[in-house]
């Protein structure tokens, strides 16, 4: 596979900590989070194995031409929106959790909106760019960030705060039933490779997954599934952990780089996820958007030569993040993250019924 | 002459975005020459019912130069029912804006040891700014005596309270520290007791000594451990590894410096024998210290009396804290992790610790008898 494939699955796996991911994880704890992560792990594995696969078949073509070509326009039209709307939302969900973090400890005495439109502002340039340079900034941002995230989280591993008899407490919760939040919350995790739906069109040459590839993406999956849930318990505590509005945060602060620049990790984590979910946010956007385009587009509304319909999109983009981030509260954008990432697990058995028909219609 | 202008549109967009930044005029950031940093912030108890809090907060006075003006500190002192009330006030107190991103060191008085530790502490860890990788420690006999203390030794710059806890400065077996972040899981998490290091300060206020430590086990009262208990704790916490330990053996008394350390603990329960933890210590060291002639083929003999006197002493350190139910290793923890948790396995352990014995083992080696034999 395109090493760039490798870039959109990454993403998801880091930015999860943004999304609000271990909080849920964690709020299960003592129900049945370590079954729900075990599970998950491998089904998010089969469905990132599934749409790369069924992908493949189709060199250089996203999921807009696929339906085009295949199905009615009631039904592509229809099902396209509703994938639209997922990965605004998904792209929505990281964008509020991280304003309210910077409001929270970098820019306190900033109001809400105003950092929420700083983003947007970077954000609007980023997502009106073509997928291919989409693809370099995903590149070039991801390998700035992962030694920096590297280190830290050998840093987290290795501290001699971090108390293994916690984890091991955590284990020891193992026997409980899977719970479906807690499921779809650690499937987020592997779901990057879903982001082919789009950047498909990009991988013109044919390719193929092989089992080095699933593995290589296991690994790292399987990696930073246990980083997310344990680290923060084992440094926390296992009953403690639990009153901690942000879990990651908390853990970062209490990591301490002595003879770094800054003493404080937090700052340096902060930064580091500023980058992090800046990507996320623009892979999730870019998709909305390029899938706006292929089922609502206005010939007429042209100005000069330029036709203004992303545009349009774009201003409902920033109307809609304005108001979300001054209506939700921290509590509830957990609550609705949970619902939609609930929703989103439960869509994409949606989503492997048109591979399906989509893969007998073509009949390759 | 038209695409000219088109041409000149992208730049000119740009130039207009960059302006824009003109307009984040209320930004809110303040100056350095706005801001005054605390240091160290203290906490006593009053014997006003109606405000029982005593905030101290020690200030670095800004100077221009360090050389002409040396250390200058100033502090600030309120009463209030809340301490983020007090600090509201205290903020007209100063003609700057308090900054707490540097404070490291928090300092309760002894006096509130007897309030519930999780309203204390909640301040501190609900706050963004202050670092949960600041340093916990209790004043005796009060917080305020302990920040307004100057010790000659210090420094401009150097706050001596930071280098007592940071293990870069003073490196002591006999220091416990604890952060922010472990004073809070320790007080909630059940199984594992907080444990926080003891600061004194002389009369003069000239030196600060912190050589001792309490124990705080939850709704019992303060349990202080001695300077060689400290000591004891350090070593079987896995704290430290440098420490030293003096053998008296006949009239042979001599003292081991061990500089490597390390300590392993297993919780035994078998239905059929009494529940036991077994605790093993492994100690490399070189005597330093000795009134008599050391034979170098000896040393293994040194070495036994070593692990007999180290055993003995941690025995006796363990079943003083079952006997006052304090469990400051996590043995609790320890008990739970290593069970498959059902309803009753911390109720099981509570059970179980007064009944426990300890077989302690120390392998201590000496390995050379220094420069001289």
């Amino acid at each position: 596979m395109s090493r760039y494939f490798f870039y959109l699955v990454f993403v998801n796996m880091i930015a999860n900590v943004v999304a609000s991911v271990p909080k849920i994880l964690i709020s299960h704890r003592e129900d049945g989070a370590i079954v729900s992560m075990i599970l998950s792990f491998f089904s998010g594995l089969v469905f990132c194995y599934i749409v790369t696969r069924f992908f493949n078949l189709f060199p250089g073509q996203g999921l807009p031409e696929l339906t085009r070509k295949y199905l009615p326009r009631w039904v592509s039209f229809p099902v396209l929106l509703l994938i639209a709307g997922s990965w605004y939302i998904a792209g929505l969900i990281t964008l509020v959790t991280f304003s309210f973090l910077l409001k929270r400890f970098l820019t306190p005495d900033m109001p809400l909106p105003w950092i929420t439109s700083t983003f947007l502002l970077f954000l609007t340039y980023g997502i009106l760019m073509k997928s291919r340079s989409v693809l370099y900034t995903i590149e070039f941002v991801l390998l700035c960030c992962l030694p920096i995230i590297f280190v830290i989280t050998l840093k987290a591993y290795t501290t001699p705060e971090l108390r293994w008899d916690f984890i091991k407490e955590a284990v020891m919760h193992i026997y409980h039933v899977p719970d479906f939040s807690a499921f779809s919350a650690s499937t987020y995790l592997l779901l990057g490779g879903f982001n082919l739906i789009i950047f498909n069109r990009l991988f013109k040459r044919e390719q193929h997954i092989n089992w080095k590839n699933m593995l290589f993406i296991g690994l790292a999956g399987g990696a930073s599934l246990v980083t997310t849930y344990f680290v923060p318990i084992g440094i926390n505590g296992f009953e403690s952990i639990g009153g901690i509005v942000y879990p990651w945060i908390t853990t970062s602060d209490a990591l301490r780089l002595e003879f770094f620049v800054v003493e404080r990790v937090l700052y340096i984590f902060l930064l580091l996820y500023l980058a992090i979910s800046f990507l996320s946010v623009l892979i999730h956007w870019h998709v909305t958007l390029e899938l706006l385009k292929s089922i609502i587009w206005f010939k007429r509304l042209r100005w000069k030569k330029r036709n203004l319909t992303p545009f349009l999109f774009i201003g409902l983009f920033w109307f809609v993040s304005l108001e979300i981030v001054t209506y939700l509260t921290e509590y509830q954008l957990i609550e609705y993250t949970r619902y939609f990432l609930n929703y989103l697990l439960c869509s994409f058995a949606v989503m492997f019924g048109l591979f399906l028909f989509i893969k007998r219609r073509a009949e390759v | 002459m038209k695409k000219k202008i088109l041409r000149s549109g992208r730049p000119l967009m740009a130039a207009l975005i960059a302006l824009s930044l003109i307009f984040q005029s209320g930004c809110g950031f303040k100056d350095i020459d706005k801001r005054i940093f605390v240091l160290s912030i203290g906490i006593d108890h009053t014997d006003n019912e109606r405000k029982p809090f005593k905030i101290i907060l020690k200030l670095a006075v800004p100077s221009g130069s360090l050389k002409q003006s040396g250390t200058k500190y100033t502090y600030l002192t309120k009463e209030s029912e809340s301490l983020a009330s007090a600090i509201r006030l205290l903020k007209t107190h100063v003609d700057k804006e308090i900054d707490f991103g540097h404070a490291k060191v928090i300092v309760f008085g002894e006096g509130i040891l007897h309030h519930d530790l999780r309203e204390v502490m909640d301040f501190f860890i609900r706050r963004r700014d202050i670092q949960r990788v600041s340093w916990v420690a209790i004043g005796t006999p009060t917080a305020e005596s302990i920040l307004k203390a100057e010790p000659a030794s210090e420094m401009a710059g150097s706050h001596a309270l930071f280098n007592l806890f940071d293990q870069n400065g003073v490196e002591s077996s006999y220091i416990v520290s604890t952060f922010l972040f472990d004073f809070r899981r320790r007080v909630l998490e059940r199984g594992i007791d907080p444990i926080l290091p003891n600061i004194s300060s002389s009369k003069d206020k000239m030196k600060i000594i912190v050589n001792s430590s309490t124990l705080l086990a939850n709704s019992k009262k303060p349990l202080k451990l001695t300077p060689q208990e400290t000591k004891l704790y350090n070593l079987i916490s896995n704290n430290v590894q440098r420490l030293d330990l003096i053998i008296k053996k006949d009239k042979l008394l001599y003292t081991v410096s061990i500089d490597s350390a390390k300590t392993n603990f297993k919780i035994i329960t078998n239905p059929k024998h009494r529940p036991v933890i077994k605790m093993d210590v492994t100690m490399e060291g070189i005597i330093e210290e000795s009134n008599q002639h050391m034979d170098p083929q000896k040393l293994n003999l040194y070495s036994k009396h070593a692990s007999k006197e180290a055993e003995k002493n941690i025995t006796a350190f363990l079943t003083k804290l079952q006997e006052n139910g304090a469990d400051p290793l996590g043995f609790g923890v320890r008990y739970e992790a290593t069970r498959l948790h059902t309803k009753d396995t911390f109720k099981e352990w509570k059970k179980l610790y007064p009944e426990m014995t300890f077989d302690v083992s120390v392998k201590a080696s000496i390995m050379s008898t220094g420069i001289v034999e």
